[in-house]
């Protein structure tokens, strides 16, 4: 078990270097930086006193250094903790991510929470009374809500909320509540406003868990051993639940792990966009807008740290869950 | 199951746990008026109180109680000797209130617009310009010396002195100090030579600039937009603690991390509100600085409103929504697009906003297309694009009224591209009549009329393709760069109307769909590869910012037409092309120079009008489509003091700045 782990940390380790570097490469790919843009954009302001600074903010991010020194550069600072400076914001990355950090996991965890909490017996629901009008409405939903993105649902849910429902649904707090400390009054008001990314999450996201657990759970139940199970006169219930889910829900673990874990990032970006939510997934998405090397490669490293880790979690989990898989 | 009901378990425990321990809110706004108004009356054991001397009722309640229990000075020592009064535009106001604003990112560019106070400032009406922190300026030696007399008595927000400490501070620390690169010698501060100007402080209220060469435009520079002015006003006792010179413990990382008026709470500012606490990426709040040295025609201080609160929301969408919902008192460029003018005012009434009227984009052209007159691929094309009979041709080509039909719902009018209708340079009776004369040059659609020119300039099918080649008989085909200058949803149809006009007439057009903001469109501008680019012109002085008229400067610099030509003369003939004689760029930059010398103002309207010509008689340099469309500007109902005239497009007179937002009002 320990060399196991040791050696999947060392791929991880591995993997991880490989990955930074082809996203930075990425990320630098098309051509000019970031600092073109920004004199471009100054300059139809009408701001001319702007060129004599870009040649020196280039100097000072870097910027006219080879791409291998400055991947270095990067690199060897991030292993000590100094995650380079944020072009746009023109702070520390470090800053606005940490700023940004509880409220992305607290998103992320409250949204995870609803998509199990409805997908999975729903799911189960659907493979047990498979074609009845219940199957069919929420075969029926769960397919809108695959095909539909998250960010279309979100622009269509929130002009609804705006024009119908004259409800205040951007950011997290309503204005009196942003500053004050924490109380009741102030968690109530965060649900009032955490159930359209949380709505929008679950309607686009448990869609397909709840087709996995249907589809997995109809094949485990025509299974001998089921079948074995029901012929011993136990109760259907316990066939359904113990039996035959513990063995169905594999996939959904492995799915927790390998992409739940590291969509803590990315999985909502466009969502929290269009939301204007503080989490770290609109900063990502500008940063990579508009060639914010630093802030967009720290982005991708944490989001590719979350991926091995989750996968990681999730064969530990599943060897935990299911006697039959050993871990090797 | 057990396994998973203890998974959910742990998940929704985790929710909870991180529910509570939530982020704990960085120092609340303080709110002065609470403490200090259970404080003050509570106190019946003093009867002194009946002798001190009465507050002033000419400031806001919340400095009045403050001035009552002693925390701040009394309100005449807290004003300049030179005070500013500024007129107000409907009434004389109420204090308080915050005025919830909009800016789209971190920078807080649209904020700074609002707040910066230059030196000397664009007038409410665009006619000229008025005094600022300088209340008066005057030239010596012929135009080579300039002094500027600021006002005596001015004190930062923290109740320091302001006064020639602070700019010796910009001046000898920062702007000339080579270890330090972000606050540089200004452009406009060089002697022929390219040495620095010399600047001098005889006493605390006078700065003298000295060149070699007249510098007349120089005061009006100083008022464009916050980006000239802004860095010069240095709190020099605040930033001195992060100062390598003066603390040795301090870094200039230190103090460029510090030096960020906008998004440094505690910042001592000269501005009617200043920071007083930040949310990085999310919001900035300011507050109304005690120390303000405007007063209104009744000798009351400025500003009438209390707070400034600034979200910072990066996607238009959501900005356009939650100014529908009237969650802003005033908002100048949420929006930014006449397009959202019908939806803005079908929610008007349940907003509880109005559309402010007489608000204009103050464009020339929205959109138009530089014409590159240097064009460095191919010699063939670049004679084309230089040949007046072939852009005549593309002009009149150009069916302008389908084309704000199409790309814009049928707002504006169609023109010639120019400069701001709104000019100072045009205000003249005989102004205006060279304004109409450019406006409408070339600006018929007329097939016929093209299809003659195109075949003066040898531009006609020579191998039966049905398509238009170059007069050496290559096949061409014109290239339309789309850039999101002018907006993707209005370059885009605009490009594809143009290009439909143009193939009905043999020319072959390819419109290339940059995505806005990325750095490939601006490569292309500063290696002059482009042939047609998209853009929006705007300008209310041409002398602060020539380059819509005068080639000046090279490509991805500020160049328009002549990107090559323009670089030989930035470079002082090192780089670019040079102007061949009696060429446009050339007869431009020459007038450049002569207005330059020019000392009067009336006098450069006259040169302005002269280069005008030059670009109705052989221009179009530039394309233009349509112009000087309404902006939406979004006014409470309950707000006050909002003129109802601005022009939002050109930066460079500071709007909203120049209409003194110190002196709106809410009602309370």
């Amino acid at each position: 078990m320990i060399t196991y782990l040791m050696r999947r940390l060392g791929y991880a380790a591995i993997m991880l270097v490989v990955v930074s570097f082809v996203s930075f490469l990425i990320i630098d790919l098309p051509p000019g930086d970031y600092m073109d843009q920004k004199l471009a954009e100054l300059s139809q302001r009408g701001d001319r006193s702007a060129e004599t600074r870009i040649e020196e903010y280039r100097a000072k991010y870097g910027l006219d250094k080879p791409l291998l020194q400055r991947y270095w550069m990067w690199a060897s600072n991030f292993v000590k903790g100094d995650f380079g400076e944020s072009f746009q914001f023109e702070r520390p990355v470090k800053d606005i991510l940490g700023e940004r950090l509880q409220m992305t996991i607290l998103l992320a965890m409250f949204a995870l929470a609803v998509m199990w909490i409805v997908a999975i017996p729903l799911g189960v629901y659907s493979a047990v009374n498979q074609y009845s009008l219940g199957d069919q409405i929420m075969t029926t939903i769960a397919f809108i809500g695959m095909g539909m993105p998250n960010f279309l649902l979100a622009l269509l849910v929130l002009f609804f909320a705006v024009v119908v429902l004259d409800a205040d649904i951007t950011g997290l707090f309503s204005r009196e509540f942003r500053d004050a400390p924490w109380s009741l009054a102030k968690a109530w008001d965060l649900l009032k406003h955490m159930w359209i990314p949380s709505l929008i999450a679950a309607v686009t996201g448990s869609a397909g868990l709840i087709r996995i657990m249907r589809a997995n759970l109809l094949d485990t139940l025509g299974m001998p051993f089921v079948e074995a199970a029901r012929a011993r006169g136990l109760k259907n219930r316990t066939v359904i639940w113990k039996h035959a889910v513990r063995i169905a829900i594999n996939p959904l673990v492995v799915i927790l792990g390998s992409e739940h874990i590291p969509g803590i990032i990315n999985r909502n970006m466009l969502l929290a966009y269009i939301l204007n939510l503080p989490t770290i997934g609109p900063v990502f998405i500008g940063a990579l807008l508009v060639q914010d090397s630093y802030m967009a490669g720290t982005c991708l490293v944490f989001l590719i740290m979350l991926t091995l880790i989750g996968n990681l979690l999730a064969d530990i989990g599943l060897a935990w869950l299911d006697p039959r898989i050993r871990l090797e | 199951m057990r396994k998973i009901a203890f998974l959910l378990n742990v998940l929704v425990i985790l929710v909870l746990v991180l529910v509570a321990c939530g982020p704990t809110p960085t120092e609340a706004p303080a709110e002065p008026e609470e403490p200090a108004a259970t404080e003050a009356p509570a106190e019946p054991e003093e009867p002194a109180a009946t002798e001190a001397p009465a507050v002033s009722e000419h400031q806001a309640p919340m400095l009045q109680e403050l001035v009552a229990s002693g925390d701040l000075p009394p309100l005449a020592e807290r004003l300049p000797k030179d005070v500013l009064t500024v007129p107000v535009v409907e009434s004389i106001g109420q204090y308080g209130g915050t005025w919830h604003a909009l800016d789209e990112d971190t920078g807080l560019g649209r904020m700074k617009m609002a707040l910066y106070e230059p030196h000397i400032r664009w007038k409410p009406d665009y006619t000229g310009y008025e005094p600022g922190l300088v209340k008066d300026w005057e030239f010596e030696d012929d135009g080579n010396t300039l002094i500027l007399h600021f006002r005596e008595g001015i004190k930062w927000s923290d109740g320091d002195d302001f006064n020639m400490d602070d700019m010796k501070f910009w001046w000898e620390d920062l702007a000339t100090n080579e270890d330090y690169k972000v606050v540089q010698i200004p452009w406009w501060g060089f002697n022929t030579d390219n040495t620095p100007m010399t600047v001098e402080f005889p006493d605390d209220y006078t700065m003298i600039f000295k060149w070699d060469s007249p510098h007349w435009v120089t005061p009006f520079t100083l008022a464009q937009g916050f980006w000239e002015g802004m860095d010069h006003f240095k709190p020099s006792h605040y930033l001195k603690q992060f100062h390598p010179t003066y603390n040795s413990d301090a870094s200039y990382d230190d103090l460029e991390l510090a030096d960020k008026y906008w998004e440094t709470p505690g910042y001592p500012c000269l501005f009617a509100w200043c920071c007083s606490d930040v949310t990085p990426g999310e919001r900035v709040f300011f507050e109304r600085n005690p120390y303000y040295w405007k007063v209104d025609p009744e000798g009351n201080q400025l500003p009438y409103i209390d707070y400034v609160e600034v979200d910072i929301v990066g996607d238009r969408e959501t900005r356009i929504l939650q100014l529908s919902q009237g969650k802003y008192e005033i908002d100048f460029r949420g929006s930014n697009n006449p397009l959202d003018i019908p939806f803005l005012t079908e929610q008007a009434e349940a907003g509880g906003y109005h559309l402010q009227p007489g608000w204009m984009n103050g464009a020339g052209a929205w959109p138009g297309w530089i014409i590159n007159q240097d064009y460095v691929p191919d010699e063939g094309i670049r004679d084309l694009l230089r040949d007046t009979n072939f852009r005549k041709g593309l002009s009149h080509a150009m069916d302008r009224e389908r084309i704000i039909d199409v790309a814009w719902g049928g707002i504006g009018t169609p023109q010639q591209a120019t400069i701001s209708p709104q000019s100072w340079h045009f205000a003249s009776p005989e102004g205006q009549e060279v304004f109409k004369a450019w406006q409408q040059a070339d600006a018929t659609y007329d097939p016929d009329l093209a299809v003659e020119y195109f075949e003066k300039a040898n531009f006609t099918d020579q191998d039966g393709d049905g398509l238009r080649d170059l007069p050496s008989g290559e096949p061409f085909q014109l290239v339309i760069d789309m850039t999101g200058w002018a907006r993707d949803e209005i370059e885009t149809p605009a490009a594809e109307t143009f290009r439909e006009n143009l193939i009905e007439l043999g020319v072959d057009v390819a419109p290339l769909n940059m995505v806005s903001g990325t750095p490939d469109s601006s490569l292309r501008e500063k290696e002059s590869t482009f042939m047609l680019r998209g853009c929006h012109a705007s300008e209310v002085d041409i002398w602060t910012y020539p380059d819509w008229i005068f080639p000046l400067r090279g490509g991805g610099e500020g160049s328009r037409s002549w990107p090559m030509q323009g670089k030989w003369r930035q470079t002082g003939g090192a780089e670019g092309w040079e102007p061949e004689p009696d060429s446009p760029a050339a007869k431009l930059q020459a007038l450049y120079d002569k207005g330059m010398a020019e000392p009067t103002v009336e006098g450069r309207h006259k040169i302005v009008w002269e280069a005008i010509q030059i670009h109705i008689d052989e221009g179009p340099f530039t394309l233009g489509a349509a112009g000087d469309q309404p902006m939406p500007v979004i006014v409470k109902n309950n707000v006050h003091n909002v003129p109802e005239f601005g022009i939002l497009g050109p930066w460079a007179p500071g709007s909203p700045g120049n209409t003194n937002p110190s002196q709106y009002w809410i009602e309370q």
